[in-house]
């Protein structure tokens, strides 16, 4: 479901990441580590095709990077679940809004949103906050709304950048198991971290990144 | 596509930027003022000249030898003409009032004799006041029986028609000129108002919002002010022109804010001038900001 093929990608002022090669299946529960700056967050980026790769190409679902067309980005990201370390919610509307967007923006109907938002609360745990705006919620809240947000739509995939790095351990361990029962439902989950620690309790298939290099899988 | 949420957050956008917002309703206001206000003051200049114009008419002069016969079938031929709007026969007598009210002095009391002979004015229409239509004309009246000479000021009337042909001129183009400058400054604010919005836009990137989603909102909101500023522009002008006619107690021959399609097409250009500067910024800017 997703590969990347020969992936080279150089910023303007060099650094970036070098021939990548690797593939992950559907349903598939993947990390992906390694030191502040080894490139993790560069090669999330290529996979909701915000960047492109100079050389290779990284493919996911039916889209290619070197095939896609600007219109069609949108279409690849409502397949794919984008999580971030500062959740990026809108501190303007509540947390229902919130996680209805993609549902509004996909032009679902109003009963299929209800339906939908209102399951995807459950499962996230946030039932009783759903009329709270984000700057009442704290870290661990605002960050179970974006997980909600990424799967309300049912995406094959759930990208993680960071997704506890704001987070106290045992938040960030509620959050982590989360993710967990995302995946159990389906849904494969590829998320970059540097916390080693924190992923040691849930070991998975791991890729080790340096200095924009592959460094090799770790199998649990 | 929802239609809906793309109302909703263009209506919405005056909360989430209040100061660009209120200055671009205010710049669309100032711009559409001023080509209110432009458009009655060339419209007065405009009917003032149009009239000066229909002074200069056709006038026909009989023989004073005529008989009744000869002076009815030539103004039969100027009423039958086509483009012709009115005659006025002006009798002998008549044409001593008409001098003595343009003179003050009574002729007929001086020379003890009348020396007018009677006469036509003839108007055209605006669809046939030019001079080589109007120089036909005269040529063929000129040949009837009966008929003395036919008087018409051509060059007066060129003079006025190139007048009134560099006035329409001058303020098409200043009315354009206005108008671009209008959309260029609004969709300077309207920049703002994207900056201001950067987060939105960045999030809905990232769930999959389509260009259109991300754009449209932005112009509904820009139709938004553009319909405000058309509002204040028509209580600005009406203000202005009640104003004017208290101060100078000048007759207005046209106004504005008074027939309802003016109202609307005020309206429609405000709207229209909101999406285009929101369409400008929209177009290249949000690209840049995320
Ligand atoms: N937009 C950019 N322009 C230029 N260089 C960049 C850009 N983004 C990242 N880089 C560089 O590319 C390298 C990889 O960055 P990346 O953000 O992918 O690392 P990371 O593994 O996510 O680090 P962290 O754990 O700190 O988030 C770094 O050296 C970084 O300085
Ligand atoms: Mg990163």
């Amino acid at each position: 479901m997703i590969s990347f093929k020969d992936v080279s990608l150089r910023y303007d002022r060099g650094a970036g990441v070098k021939n990548i090669n690797f593939q992950v299946q559907r349903g598939e529960f993947v990390y992906l580590i390694g030191p502040s700056g080894a490139g993790k967050s560069t090669l999330l980026r290529m996979l909701y095709m915000d960047i492109f790769p100079n050389t290779g190409y990284v493919e996911v679902d039916q889209f290619n990077s070197n095939t896609i067309k600007r219109r069609q980005i949108p279409k690849l990201r409502q397949k794919v679940g984008m999580i971030f370390q500062d959740y990026k919610l809108l501190n303007d509307r509540d947390v229902f809004q919130n996680v209805a967007l993609p549902l509004v923006v996909m032009g679902a109907s109003r009963r299929d949103i209800d339906r939908r938002v209102t399951k995807t609360l459950e499962e996230v745990g946030l039932t009783h906050r759903k009329h709270y705006f984000p700057g009442e919620l704290s870290g661990g809240e605002q960050q179970r709304v974006s997980i909600a947000r990424a799967i309300a739509k049912d995406p094959l995939v759930l990208l993680a950048d960071e997704p506890t790095g704001n987070l106290d351990y045992g938040v960030a361990q509620e959050i982590l198991n989360l993710l967990w029962r995302v995946n159990a439902k389906g849904t494969a989950v590829f998320m970059a971290t540097h916390n080693i620690e924190l992923i040691k309790n849930r070991p998975a298939r791991t890729f080790r990144l340096s200095h924009g290099e592959f460094k090799g899988e770790l199998l649990p | 596509m929802n239609l809906g949420f793309i109302f909703r957050e263009g209506f919405s956008g005056f909360s989430r930027a209040k100061y660009p917002f209120v200055v671009s309703v205010v710049t669309i206001a100032i711009s559409l003022t001023l080509i209110g206000v432009s458009i009655v003051m060339g419209d007065n200049v405009f009917s003032y000249f149009r009239n000066l114009q229909a002074d200069f008419d056709v006038q026909l002069f009989y023989n004073p030898n005529a008989t009744r016969d000869q002076q009815a079938a030539a103004l039969e031929f100027c009423n039958t003409y086509p483009g012709v709007v009115y005659t006025r026969y002006i009798s002998k007598h008549e044409a001593i009032a008409v001098f003595q009210e343009e003179f003050g002095e009574n002729i007929f009391e001086i020379l003890q004799d009348n020396p007018f002979p009677p006469s036509v004015r003839i108007g055209f229409d605006r669809y046939h006041q030019n001079t080589g239509y109007i120089s036909g004309f005269t040529a063929s009246l000129e040949q009837l029986p009966g008929v003395e000479t036919v008087t018409f000021h051509k060059a007066l009337f060129l003079k006025l028609t190139s007048i009134l042909r560099i006035l329409t001129m001058v303020g098409g183009i200043f009315l354009l000129v206005l108008f671009i400058a209008a959309v260029l400054l609004s969709s300077n604010t309207i920049k703002l108002i994207i900056l201001a919005r950067f987060d939105w836009i960045e999030t809905m990137r990232l769930i999959g919002a389509s260009d259109f989603t991300i754009r449209a909102p932005f112009l509904v909101e820009g139709a938004f002010q553009g319909f405000l500023g058309a509002v204040l522009a028509m209580g600005a002008i009406h203000g202005i022109e009640e104003s004017v006619i208290k101060l100078t107690s000048l007759n207005l021959a046209s106004r504005l804010i008074q027939f309802p399609e003016v109202i609307l097409i005020l309206l429609g250009t405000g709207i229209i001038l909101g999406i285009l500067g929101s369409y400008r910024a929209v177009r290249r800017f949000i690209y840049l900001v995320v």
